[in-house]
């Protein structure tokens, strides 16, 4: 079964139009000594209906969020999402188009696009978004290169250590071979402090930009505000990343003076789908627009005068600039941010609102009652926090995690010995609004007979 | 005429009314439809008195005003985005001959597949032992990829086919590093190369230099011994094999030797492996390293643009250096476990969030497993017959570049055509046949250039529909009066040629 739908008799005719007798003939193009004369060492084919049942035993294996209660993040996050959002991705106009490099035959996908812009840049209080980029990590990474494209004379990024893990060892992987100094901030209980950022960046002015997470890593709403002020009188661009649902209640970078704005947007109408595929974003004011890293639509209009849009200021793109490009990024996450971008037009102006309230109201519900089991107590009762905050344990936190599974079936926080080796009785919970009261109850339940 | 170059720019994203729309001004983005208090879908719940931000949140972290969201209902969004659907081409309404993208098709079972709960809601940061299911999904992807790559070891990291090559690079910069060569910096390119590629160099501290290539499309021999020199500085190759011209380099082995005697590493851009599957395998002719695109030869649908996936395989010498985390497999007591690992000592590290994107892995691998070792062949067969009956059939009309037997594509010329057409105007006209245009002006070293591939699973009655369309054109253009005509084509879809330089002149991007 391989979807060929050709007959023999076909494929007999094609080749006496091509000239040949045989497809061999047209494969000796292949020279001699690089053939393969296989068999491919493979299983054999199999049938739909045996793929189905091969696929779903391989999926049994597994433990998902789907029949147990789950209360991890730590950078991605279960959100509901309507059924209307998987319906229309399903539209095989969408999941099947190319890149929409021809308007006249992709209005579709490009009108969603510059609404996907539309709705980032309000979420983010910016200008101008990109089509969006793998996901927040790599996010973090453009980020970072657009700043150097920017301060061309920089020999430095300082950065907080709130920042996720992956991001900043992304960091150090794309920095490593293009000589650039990665200064990392520690924390001070749980948040960036406006005094070690300062000190890192120092009065060299070669830092290129500073890079903040809020919430950061440990659920930790940071001071946005105080932070990319202490870059911008460093001389440095200020670069924020933000989990998009959190702007539902927290105040948009762009209004407490970011630079850049970028993040992880999988959330928003996509599963977690264990790492990927998922989404990223990237948005910035419009000075800095021919230094933005892949695609970006706007509208135009065409002979008639209808309104058109089109992918847009091209000439930064590797298809054009090749070595010179911005970035070497050719694609987006189209489909991801399609998701997002109906997600976000689903909950609307007020239900976005509401959902961010949720998130707010079930994680500080839920922090106050573990908080009051005896042996478990919040790591930085003192700071503001969204959807997410760090628990200390009385017993190691992978243990407690062995036991929420096995004898309450729960999938309980993020383990921070796994973020920090000396956190080994920390958990990090995040309580979204896929995490109803009794899931909550059941959970506080649990950990009262887990000490 | 209600023109939109006439009228003011569009409503500040503070209206609270919709634009009056008429048949002559239809709304183009959701805010066009969007109404004051208008509600979609609800989201549950909190279940608890609800939580005052205010009384919980410091001052400088809340929200003074919520974000200007669209405000309308389900039924409309339905229809909205149902609409805007329709004003796109895809695979599953129309043939897609696009060189160097390998539009075919996307089975179904591979969506069904890939909704499977137990997969989807899987969460990145749950332990090994709870996804043991996901993690032999990828792993025997792996083991896929190794077994068509002819190569040692496979990463399934990279998130897409340049980030492939991004992560490529550093690992044979890793490996240079490790052994003395600090000082190789140049990475010899062909001219005929996708742009990521040069791209990818420049991110990853590399000099590019271009190589020449002959008159029949290949690698100018003469020239890569110059450029090569005394290899001192090369540190390697990257080359498409077939090449964007699709034509298999017949002295690959040849080239990939006299890099490796100079003391360079072999990359291979894998873009066109659906063209050779099972019938040669780039281990076998030299590459030290290479990418896949899954999007295109393993069927990941391209969803109007990504998500992709871009594994890499390497020989042994570069396994130590793959990006982590990566998959291990441990066999004790005929119990098998797979384990992600973290760290490695040599590892150039994490290129990207988590382990791979296992919504791709697990379309790709039910694609592979639909095929065995003789489907896999027959992809290939198959691709190259169609494209070279396509080839066949067009060449007195459309000057093909080289006009050999190609593999996958063949780039045809629209230079010499009646009348001044371009390449630009056939693709244009193409639309309003319903036909999705070939890549065109790449690659660059063919003047109106328009590249064509078929893929395997057309049927010869869109190929020959095709043929009779694209013969169609040229008959159109005879005359100066037809020529104008396709000039400004299309005619059949929401819109005509946008302007794109009034979209760089006056950008607006956001609504």
């Amino acid at each position: 079964m391989n979807y060929v739908q050709n007959t023999d008799a076909d494929r007999a005719e094609m080749m006496a139009a091509i000239g040949v007798a045989s497809v061999d003939e047209l494969m000796a193009v292949i020279p001699e000594n690089c053939r393969f004369d296989g068999p491919l060492p493979i299983d054999p084919a199999l049938t739909e209906d045996e793929l189905f049942r091969h696929l779903k035993e391989l999926a049994s294996r597994n433990i998902s969020a789907d029949d147990h209660p789950s209360f991890l993040g730590a950078g991605s996050y279960h959100h509901f999402c309507p059924a209307l959002v998987d319906n229309l991705q399903q539209r095989t106009e969408f999941w099947t188009a190319y890149t929409p490099y021809q308007p006249e035959a992709s209005q579709g996908t490009l009108t969603t696009i510059l609404e996907w812009q539309t709705m980032m840049c309000r979420l983010t209080g910016m200008e101008v978004s990109n089509a969006s980029l793998y996901d927040g990590a790599t996010s973090v990474v453009e980020s970072v290169l657009m700043s150097l494209r920017i301060k061309r004379k920089a020999k430095r990024v300082v950065i907080s250590e709130g920042v996720h893990p992956d991001s900043i060892g992304c960091l150090r992987t794309y920095l490593k071979n293009i000589d650039i100094e990665l200064v990392t901030v520690p924390l001070t209980d749980g948040a960036t402090d406006w005094a070690a950022i300062t000190s890192a960046i120092g009065d060299t002015q070669d830092v290129a930009s500073v890079v903040i997470q809020s919430p950061n890593f440990l659920g930790v709403i940071e001071k946005v505000g105080a932070l990319t002020e202490a870059a911008k009188a460093g001389g440095a661009l200020s670069v924020v990343s933000a989990d998009p649902v959190s702007l539902a209640v927290l105040e948009a970078p762009g209004h407490k003076g970011a630079d850049i704005v970028c993040g992880d947007a999988t959330g928003m109408g996509n599963p977690p789908w264990g790492g990927g595929p998922g989404v990223g974003y990237l948005c910035t004011r419009m000075d800095n627009v021919r230094q933005v890293p892949a695609r970006i639509a706007g509208e135009t209009v065409d002979g008639d005068g209808n309104r058109a849009v089109v992918l847009t200021f091209q000439t930064r793109e590797q298809h054009i600039r090749r070595a010179k490009a911005t970035s070497n990024i050719c694609t987006s996450q189209q489909l991801m941010a399609l998701r997002a971008t109906i997600w976000m037009t689903l909950m609307g102006k007020q239900g976005f609102v509401e959902l961010g309230r949720v998130n707010l109201t079930r994680a500080h519900r839920a922090a106050h009652a573990i908080a009051a089991i005896d042996g478990y107590e919040l790591a930085h009762p003192n700071r503001p926090f969204f959807n997410e905050f760090a628990v200390r344990t009385p017993l190691p936190a992978a243990e407690v995690n062995r036991r929420l599974l096995d004898d309450h079936g729960i999938i309980g926080g993020y383990d921070l010995a796994r973020w920090d080796e000396s956190r080994s009785h920390e958990l990090l919970i995040a309580v979204t609004d896929m995490n109803p009261k009794e899931q909550i109850d059941a959970l506080v339940a649990a950990l009262e007979t887990i000490r | 005429m209600s023109n939109a170059t006439d009228t003011p720019d569009a409503a500040p994203s503070t209206t609270r009314t919709a634009p009056k729309l008429t048949a002559d001004n239809p709304p183009l983005t959701i805010f066009d439809i969007s109404v004051a208090d208008r509600r979609g879908v609800r989201p549950p719940p909190a279940g608890y008195d609800d939580v005052d931000p205010g009384s919980v949140l410091p001052d400088f972290a809340l929200r003074a005003e919520a974000a200007e969201l669209p405000e309308v209902g389900e039924l409309d969004t339905q229809r909205h985005y149902t609409r805007l659907s329709s004003l796109n081409f895809s695979i599953a309404n129309a043939f897609y001959p696009l060189g160097s993208c390998t539009m075919k098709y996307n089975p179904l079972i591979n969506e069904r597949v890939s909704a499977l709960p137990g997969l989807a809601n899987m969460h990145p940061q749950q332990t090994d032992d709870q996804m043991q299911g996901m993690l032999e999904v990828c792993w025997r992807v792996e083991e896929i990829l190794k077994a068509v790559s002819g190569l040692h070891s496979v990463s399934l990291h990279p998130a897409a086919g340049a980030h492939g090559e991004l992560t490529s690079l550093m690992v044979m910069r890793a490996y240079l590093d490790d052994h003395d060569g600090q000082n190789r910096k140049v990475i010899l390119i062909p001219d005929s190369a996708h742009g990521t590629n040069p791209a990818s160099c420049t991110m990853t501290g590399f000099i590019t230099r271009e190589l020449k290539s002959d008159s029949r499309g290949r690698v100018d021999m003469d020239d890569l011994a110059a450029k090569i020199g005394s290899g001192d500085s090369i540190a390697g190759l990257m080359i498409t094999n077939p090449s964007t011209l699709g034509l298999f380099e017949p002295n690959i082995k040849n080239v990939c030797d006299a890099i490796h005697e100079a003391g360079g590493l072999v990359y291979m851009d894998g873009a066109n492996m659906n063209a050779i599957l099972g019938h040669t395998r780039p281990g076998d002719f030299g590459a030290d390293v290479m990418h896949f695109n899954l999007h295109k030869t393993f069927s990941q649908p391209h969803g109007g643009g990504g998500p992709g996936a871009g594994p890499i395989a390497v020989g042994e010498n570069l396994a130590p250096y793959l990006p982590v985390p990566k998959i291990a497999r441990h066999e004790e007591g005929g119990e098998v476990r797979f384990e992600i690992v973290e760290s490695a000592d040599k590892s150039i590290g994490r290129t990207r969030g988590y382990l791979t994107s296992p919504g791709v892995m697990v379309r790709s691998y039910t694609y592979m497993r639909a095929q065995g070792p003789e489907g896999m062949v027959a992809i290939a067969d198959n691709a190259v017959i169609n494209a070279n009956y396509l080839r066949a059939k067009l060449r007195d009309v459309y000057r093909v570049w080289v006009d050999e037997p190609c593999m996958h594509e063949f780039v045809a010329s629209a230079k010499g055509l009646p009348n001044g057409i371009k390449a630009t105007d056939v693709a244009k006209r193409l639309i309003d046949y319903g036909i999705h245009p070939p890549t065109v002006y790449f690659p660059l070293i063919v003047p109106e250039a328009m590249m064509i591939e078929p893929t395997e699973t057309e049927s010869k009655e869109t190929l020959d529909r095709f043929i009779e369309v694209m013969r169609a054109i040229v008959d159109e253009c005879a005359t100066e009066e037809g020529a104008e005509y396709v000039k400004h084509a299309p005619y059949t879809r929401n819109i005509g040629r946008p302007d794109e330089v009034r979209a760089v002149k006056q950008p607006k991007v956001i609504v």
